[in-house]
């Protein structure tokens, strides 16, 4: 029976690992991209943090648009790039279960038009979701990122 | 003046969770021995180790006091300690709540015409307990099992649980009797005091409103039989208003008869003006009756037409009976009336979609609304496109400066504190009233339905 546990212990931290890892593969090819100027430009989708929804804005609702959502389109530069770079530099990543209210949502496509990786941010930069996972960042710093990436006439 | 108070209580607000509707700024001087102090607004009586009209009988009461309020309102019970042991909260005379300062807890009151409360629920909104009892306030009996906050139940007034007699400012009165413990009595010398010679029952000192005790209410233990004395429930209000009619005689020492047929020593409106109010609300509701029989006659003929108009007016017809049949399910719930009276009262707007879109947003103070998009809880339950409706409304109708505040700050369950309290307060409630499923989150998936009160 003990030895059932442990390898279920085992099992699960392995999977945990496993997760971990290939989050942070994921966002290794996703700076990679953002290093060789892979990206051509990222679409902004915004809704607005005071209006109210009745279940949690998920990255599916947030794309296909509620009446108050916007969409923003801005080219990719040098200046964005590194703004991007330093911030995965500094930020960790976790799973969760937590189901995010979706705020914010940059979509970043590259030369042919193919969207190939997308984050996601509550209104608070404190849960998202990154390529199809809900995660925990490990800062607050991805909202201060999208507004330096966007400018002050995006709220 | 006030002279170097024992214990004093400033402004006793109902902030943060569970609050309030009313808040009630209470200056209250309290010196042991129980002198009569003045905030400058409201007189306060300390009714100090006596009840009035039962002192000579049950002697001095262990060392309680009660503080009144101007209009004769319990505001708050103290023990021997003078420590608190619960605060009322009043709009007008009508009980909205309590607060326990022990468990910090606050308990809203839902009274019904009389003013009896009937039900009573928690800051969050979930249910406490509720009351049954007969017409004279007779076999009252508690349907649950939850705390009683406070001992106001038949008509406000306070029962005393030692002798089970309902305290009103005069007597005492029994339930089980429909009778009062003592004839009425006047401060000045009368044949026979509230009594109207052309009404025999007022002549019975002991009976209770005449022996109609469903539309009348004593407010404060003289009653007369020619000068009826009865608190009627304003339209569309949860204010209450003293209307009397006919003679009186002798002179009121608390407060509830006014003008020509009795001295007003409470420094209230005097009669006149509330006859004067009377009479014109009454040509209001006339004039109102007569306006609602010409637009139902308008609406009418409008029917007729939009019946030969395009499918462009179809569809408005359609939404807005879409926009009906929600209302009207959603007025089953007590929550949701409550919401819905303030929604309509606050120049909100509705705009009907198909994309599974209910939101509200606040700076066009417009809900939006898909009345076939239904949803599956977390939990397997399902909700009314209707319920989406209501949500929506609910944070629209919140106080707006706590809204900011609430919808930025995090809650690990429901997302935000303003979703909390939407749930929790109105959506939870009504759901259960209206037979749906309640959530413990803010998930779920929706899905279509064909009506926007199907499941």
């Amino acid at each position: 029976m003990k030895r059932m546990l442990k390898l279920t212990f085992v099992a699960l931290m392995l999977q945990l690992a496993y997760s971990q890892s290939a989050m942070k593969d994921e966002l290794a090819s996703f700076e990679n991209s953002l290093r060789e100027d892979a990206i051509s430009s990222i679409v902004v989708l915004r809704m607005p943090d005071d209006v109210t929804t009745r279940i949690d804005v998920t990255p599916q609702v947030l794309r296909k648009g509620l009446s108050s959502t916007r969409k923003y389109k801005i080219e990719m530069n040098q200046v964005r790039s590194k703004l991007l770079i330093r911030w995965i530099q500094q930020t960790t990543f976790t799973r969760t279960k937590r189901s995010p209210d979706l705020r914010w949502g940059l979509l970043f496509v590259d030369h042919n038009g193919k969207e190939i990786a997308s984050i996601f941010s509550d209104r608070f930069g404190q849960v998202g979701n990154v390529d199809g996972h809900n995660i925990e960042f490990s800062n607050t710093h991805l909202i201060d990122t999208i507004h330096e990436l966007v400018g002050s006439q995006v709220h | 003046m006030i002279s170097a108070p024992s214990l004093v209580f400033e402004n006793w607000e109902f902030a943060g969770h569970g609050s309030l509707p009313f808040v009630r700024p209470a200056f209250v001087y309290l010196r042991r021995g129980g002198s009569l102090d003045r905030d400058g607004r409201h007189a306060v009586r300390v009714q100090r180790g006596r009840r009035a009209g039962l002192e000579g009988q049950r002697g001095r009461r262990a060392a309680d006091a009660y503080l009144h309020d101007g209009d004769g309102n319990q505001i708050a019970e103290l023990n021997a300690a003078l420590v608190v042991q619960h605060v009322n909260v009043y709009s007008g005379k009508h009980l909205v709540g309590t607060w326990n300062p022990a468990s910090g807890t606050v308990y809203y009151a839902y009274s019904d015409w009389l003013g009896t409360k009937r039900y009573e629920a928690d800051g969050g909104g979930n249910y406490v307990n509720s009351w049954a009892s007969l017409p004279f306030g007779d076999n009252q009996t508690a349907l649950g099992a939850g705390v009683d906050a406070t001992e106001h139940h038949f008509t406000g007034q306070e029962r005393d649980a030692e002798s089970g007699l309902d305290h009103f400012a005069a007597r005492y009165y029994q339930s089980q009797t429909g009778r009062w413990l003592l004839p009425d009595w006047s401060a000045t010398p009368v044949p026979v005091p509230y009594a109207a010679f052309t009404n025999p029952q007022s002549l019975n000192l002991y009976t209770y409103v005449g022996n109609n005790p469903v539309n009348a209410v004593d407010v404060d233990g003289h009653v007369e039989g020619g000068g009826v004395s009865t608190y009627t429930a304003q339209q569309g209000s949860a204010l209450w208003q003293c209307v009397h009619t006919g003679p009186a005689f002798g002179a009121d020492t608390d407060g509830c008869d006014f003008g020509a047929w009795g001295v007003d020593d409470s420094g209230l409106q005097p009669q006149a003006e509330d006859a004067t109010q009377a009479a014109q609300d009454q040509t209001a509701d006339q004039k109102n009756s007569d306006a609602k029989a010409e637009q139902a006659e308008q609406q009418g003929q409008a029917q007729q037409q939009r019946q030969n108009a395009g499918p462009a007016q179809s569809a408005a017809q359609q939404q807005n009976g879409d926009i009906q049949a929600a209302r009207q399910y959603l007025s089953g719930s007590p929550e949701m009336q409550t919401v819905m009276k303030a929604f309509d009262s606050g120049h909100f707007h509705i705009k009907i979609n198909h994309d599974n879109d209910d939101s509200y947003n606040p700076r066009t103070r417009t809900v939006n609304w898909d009345p076939h998009s239904a949803l599956r809880t977390t939990t397997g339950g399902h909700q009314t496109p209707a319920m989406g409706l209501g949500h929506e409304m609910a944070h629209g109708t919140g106080n707006r400066h706590q809204f900011a505040i609430d919808k930025i700050t995090p809650d690990s369950r429901y997302g935000n504190k303003e979703e909390r309290r939407v749930i929790r307060n109105y959506e939870n409630p009504a759901a259960r009233e209206l037979g749906e499923s309640p959530r413990y989150n803010h998930n779920g998936t929706t899905y279509h339905v064909d009506c926007p009160t199907c499941q």
